[in-house]
């Protein structure tokens, strides 16, 4: 027994020693550096670095409206990725039933995903685009042109217009992620189900969706993750304007860093966006517990 | 006849499906085979007459010197961090997964953490690390950051490997078998599928990232496609129909693995994260 | 089979060393000092975010005329999108020491960068330099302006004529024109712009938001003086009322039914296609519209008109770009001097400039003025020009701490609910916190 003891250690030291040198290295590390210029005021480019505490995070909280309307516009984001779930769900659910054709619709539904993010986001700019832009055309071919709007300068539109192009983007990944969750629920379950007289419906939440969970786990977090460090949609599309209306807190803390050389706020923002991620995926989690409690 | 009317419900919602998706893409493609004038004179929803398309666009794009060495350059740093993130990540999921150990609970944390950290500021502190290492505008750059930071092949390859009946590896074990053995022998050609789901998402992932080529390989030489894109949509000047046609270029290889590997996405994209 | 796993994990750890070492390469062997061998190998490094300038780089070979002075060196010139990626790219690779040997600074970014910078004063280039002096740090020459600039409103005569429009004289003149056009061809059009401007990237509000305030009385250091007053956006002050002005000339529709949906490049071509009879930019405008094949004989300039009265001075801010200078992150100092005299010599400098549409920087350079900038000297009448200064380290820490962004303000303007009392007043309150800090 020693001996498997031996070679289990010897096995256990070779596979991880190179993975976790380098996550050590190139996460760990600089994630350390980040917390601790959390507590520094620097300008990113001088050799004068100040100690100034928790100063920076205290005017996080007290001194910066144009972040929070940012955040607000990550929840937006949150919100709608959200409210889409069911719906990709749905999609899932009758792409994954007998019907000619499906094939095609999976294999387009998922195309987005595929593509370049920055050829995305310049090919909807002049989608939305107020002179020549296709959708205005298409409204126009509608007879719909009453409906025209600044889709990319309206401080009230601008978001969800982004929002539209997110969807349009990540949806796909969504339902087929969904889709194999789907797959993986055993025939055998489903079909006794059938016979006993349960309809699709009763199927769908007796059976599939409790042994989905761990897919719903993943898309959750790939949402909640994926929602709070949105960045290149708006980057690309509008730089986070007009003002801050469409601006989302990666961009905002990109700013802070690069255009007011406010590295040390950056790197507080920063801290603060880790751990709200870390907050909800854990509320998250503890959710369900509770709730089995009951 | 309620059946029939659920049927023909599919296929509308299926048809409205694919005309948002194919739409915006179609405008794109139309527009790449337009002139200057057309872009005036024709709708965006239309392709010009047969007799008038053009693939000037095209040669342009392709005319430009540094397209070939952003293929080149996508391709290696894909090939090699795609190399390493399949042995790592698989082996350092098998390890985490079947082993218990003293720092395992650290270990895990700390990976889990990797997926938490938003990368773009915090490049400013890894941006020294790079640097001291002399890593800075080389190829080296990206690949050991895909290597090392980005972790989602481990999320993929243990809820595979969870899949997998312990008695395989314990039998394999009386048998005589080292570790290193029941790990290439029979665990890694079992996640075959998960591997499979791996080279698309990453593959594409990697493709489609400017942000770390473009802070890290500043170099003409060391385009990507995606920072070509971006240094190329700024010299059109307002060009759209020669952008749309770079766009459709850059387009081409991710479009290509997704074609190849389609089989693979339905049997599993998260085939790992569903087979418990 | 486990030797194999060994193995891999040796070729990783080679792997990573040789990347490494292929990083060191890209640097320079020798550090030499005092006499320069003309056989020196190295490389030498810098970028820039001027695709023009790129194109002539490779064009007039930059490289090849280097190599008559020094065979074995080889350049290595990367391009950016544009300044802000520029900066925000040499603003990480500062703090990371690792700044190409040559870099391009604007008068605004000089203080910034100040502390990596070498002082270039002692060299001929910075000697017969117009501008340089002008934007001396503490008596140190950072950085020698390659380019002279100034802003130019570009317009299409025939467009004015059939208008029956003058060449503004005014302030009042330029936003009475601007209506005029915009009734005139908006009737039939509902997409045209009197002015294309394209808000939505925010820099090319800069010829009105950043030049304005200075511009009324002609004043270089205006940033520099607002640094040292406590509320400097009171009412009366001339930023106070170049942003009101602004902010009405916004409201007016001229610029289109959607100025902030569009950015520079669209509402430029729009330009360039005539839907559209004004756009202001710098020489580099010229440049583009010369590049895309379109014919100039029905275009002309004009400055943009700051003042009130034609009896005032139309005053013109002129200001060094593109600053190049050598960084401490060098190991090649005198090699990169080398490169910079030799870079505003007339080895390179005359035939570069000439194929540029900005004007010559040094005094040993003469150019000939494009026909379309000798128009705005016909059309603008009694012109004072003066040098325009970006702003100091005081000004900048303060822009810092009160995050007063004046391109993202002027976007602002174009909504319809933005109040500038409201803006103009907060500004105040942290500027005088700020500067009591």
């Amino acid at each position: 027994m020693k001996m498997i003891e031996k070679k289990q250690k010897r096995f256990l030291v070779v596979s991880l020693l190179i993975p976790v040198i380098l996550l050590l290295i190139f996460v760990v590390y600089p994630a350390i550096n980040l917390i601790q210029t959390s507590f520094l005021e620097w300008d990113g480019i001088s050799q004068v670095k100040e100690y100034v505490g928790i100063q920076n995070y205290i005017n996080m909280f007290t001194n910066s409206p144009n972040l929070w309307l940012s955040l607000r516009n990550n929840g937006l984001y949150l919100v709608f990725h959200m409210i889409m779930i069911p719906i990709e769900l749905s999609i899932a659910v009758m792409l994954n039933s007998k019907m000619k054709g499906r094939g095609i619709v999976k294999s387009i539904i998922f195309l987005p995903f595929v593509i370049s993010g920055v050829g995305i986001s310049y090919a909807f700019a002049y989608f939305f685009s107020p002179v020549n832009g296709a959708f205005n055309e298409i409204l126009n071919v509608c007879n719909l042109d009453t409906f025209i709007r600044n889709w990319l300068s309206d401080p009230k539109i601008v978001n969800f217009t982004l929002i539209f192009v997110s969807i349009w983007r990540f949806s796909g990944y969504h339902v087929i992620l969904f889709i194999s969750g789907l797959k993986s629920v055993s025939p055998e379950l489903l079909e006794a189900a059938e016979i006993d007289g349960a309809n699709s419906l009763q199927r769908l939440r007796a059976i599939q969706l409790p042994s989905m969970a761990l897919v719903m786990d993943f898309v959750l977090f790939d949402c909640i993750r994926g929602t709070l460090q949105h960045f290149e949609i708006p980057f690309v599309m509008t730089q986070g304007g007009p003002g801050y209306a469409s601006s989302t807190f990666t961009l905002y803390t990109i700013d802070t860093a690069f255009k007011f050389n406010d590295f040390g706020m950056a790197s507080t923002m920063a801290v603060a966006i880790m751990i709200m991620v870390m907050m909800i995926y854990l509320i998250k989690n503890m959710i369900p517990k509770l709730l089995k409690k009951r | 006849m309620k059946k029939v009317f659920m049927q023909g419900l599919k296929y509308v919602i299926s048809i409205l499906i694919i005309l948002v998706i194919i739409g915006p893409l179609l405008v794109v493609l139309f527009t790449s085979f337009k002139t200057k004038e057309h872009m005036v004179t024709v709708s965006p929803l239309l392709l010009p007459d047969f007799s008038e398309i053009t693939l000037e666009n095209y040669r342009d794009v392709f005319s430009s010197k540094y397209l070939l060495s952003a293929f080149k350059n996508t391709a290696f740093i894909v090939l090699v961090s795609l190399f390493f993130n399949i042995i790592f990540g698989s082996i350092t999921a098998y390890a985490l997964e079947r082993f218990h150990f003293k720092l395992k609970r650290i270990i895990v944390a700390l990976f889990f953490l990797g997926m938490m950290i938003p990368t773009f500021v915090m490049e400013i502190s890894r941006f020294k690390v790079i640097g001291s290492l002399g890593l800075y505008n080389t190829l080296g750059a990206p690949i050991i950051i895909y290597i090392a930071s980005d972790l989602m092949q481990l999320y993929i390859y243990r809820q595979f490997i969870k899949g997998i009946p312990i008695e395989l590896d314990e039998s394999a074990l009386l048998d005589g078998c080292g570790y290193y053995r029941i790990f290439s022998k029979i665990i890694f050609p079992l996640l075959a599928p998960a591997t499979a789901t791996l080279v698309i998402i990453k593959s594409v992932n990697i493709i489609n990232d400017m942000y770390i080529p473009y802070l890290y390989m500043p170099s003409t030489r060391l385009k990507t496609l995606s920072t070509f894109l971006m240094s190329y949509a700024s010299a059109q000047q307002g060009s759209w129909q020669i952008l749309a046609a770079a766009i459709v270029v850059v387009m081409i290889p991710t479009l290509s693995i997704y074609i190849f590997f389609q089989k693979y996405i339905f049997e599993g994209v998260s085939a790992g994260a569903v087979k418990s | 089979m486990r030797k194999s796993n060994i193995y891999l994990g040796i070729f990783s750890l080679v792997f990573l060393f040789l990347s490494g070492c292929a990083g060191n390469e890209t640097k320079n062997e020798t550090k030499n000092e005092g006499e320069l061998d003309s056989n020196i190998k190295a490389t030498l490094t810098f970028g820039t975010w001027d695709a023009d300038s790129m194109k002539l780089y490779e064009e007039l070979d930059i490289e090849g005329r280097f190599q008559e002075l020094y065979p074995n060196v080889s350049l290595e010139i990367e391009e950016m999108k544009d300044d802000t990626e520029y900066f925000n790219a040499m603003k990480i690779r500062a703090s990371a020491g690792e700044l190409p040997d040559i870099m391009f600074n604007e008068t605004v970014t000089l203080a910034n960068f100040a502390e990596y910078l070498y002082d270039l004063s002692d060299t001929e280039a910075a000697k017969n330099n117009i501008l340089a002096d002008g934007y001396s740090v503490d008596g140190e020459v950072l950085g020698i302006p390659e380019k002279r600039q100034e802003e130019y409103v570009f317009f299409w005569r025939d467009q004015f004529e059939e208008a029956g429009v003058d060449v503004p004289q005014t302030w009042n003149e330029f936003v009475e024109i601007s209506k005029k056009l915009q009734e005139y061809y908006g009737a039939d059009n509902k997409d045209y712009m009197a002015i294309a401007l394209g808000a939505k990237d925010e820099w090319p509000i800069y010829p009105l938001i950043e030049n304005m305030p200075s511009g009324i009385s002609g004043n270089g250091q205006y940033w520099n003086d607002m640094a040292k007053q406590d509320t400097p956006f009171e009412e009366g002050t001339d930023i106070n009322i170049a942003y009101h002005k602004i902010n009405d000339f916004f409201k007016t529709g001229v610029f289109g039914k959607d100025p902030l949906g569009m950015g520079y490049d669209q509402a430029f071509s729009i330009f360039m296609q005539k839907g559209a009879a004004m756009a202001m930019d710098s020489p580099i405008g010229l440049t583009a519209i010369k590049s895309e094949g379109i014919d100039t004989s029905n275009l002309e300039s004009f400055y943009i008109p700051f003042r009130e009265s034609e009896d005032d001075s139309l005053y013109l801010p002129v200001r060094g770009d593109f600053l190049m200078g050598i960084t401490k992150n060098t190991e090649n100092y005198e090699l990169a001097k080398e490169f910079v005299e030799f870079y505003f010599s007339d080895a390179w400098y005359p035939d570069y400039i000439s194929k540029l549409a900005s004007a010559s920087t040094m005094e040993t350079v003469d150019k000939e003025l494009d026909p379309v900038f000798e128009s705005a000297e016909r059309n603008s009448s009694n012109v004072v020009v003066y040098t325009y200064n970006g702003g100091d380290a005081e000004f900048q820490k303060l822009v810092t701490e009160t995050r007063f962004d004046y391109k993202k303000l002027g976007a602002q303007m174009f909504e319809p609910d933005f109040n500038i009392e409201d803006v103009f007043t907060k500004l105040n309150k942290d500027w005088k916190k700020a500067r009591q800090e």
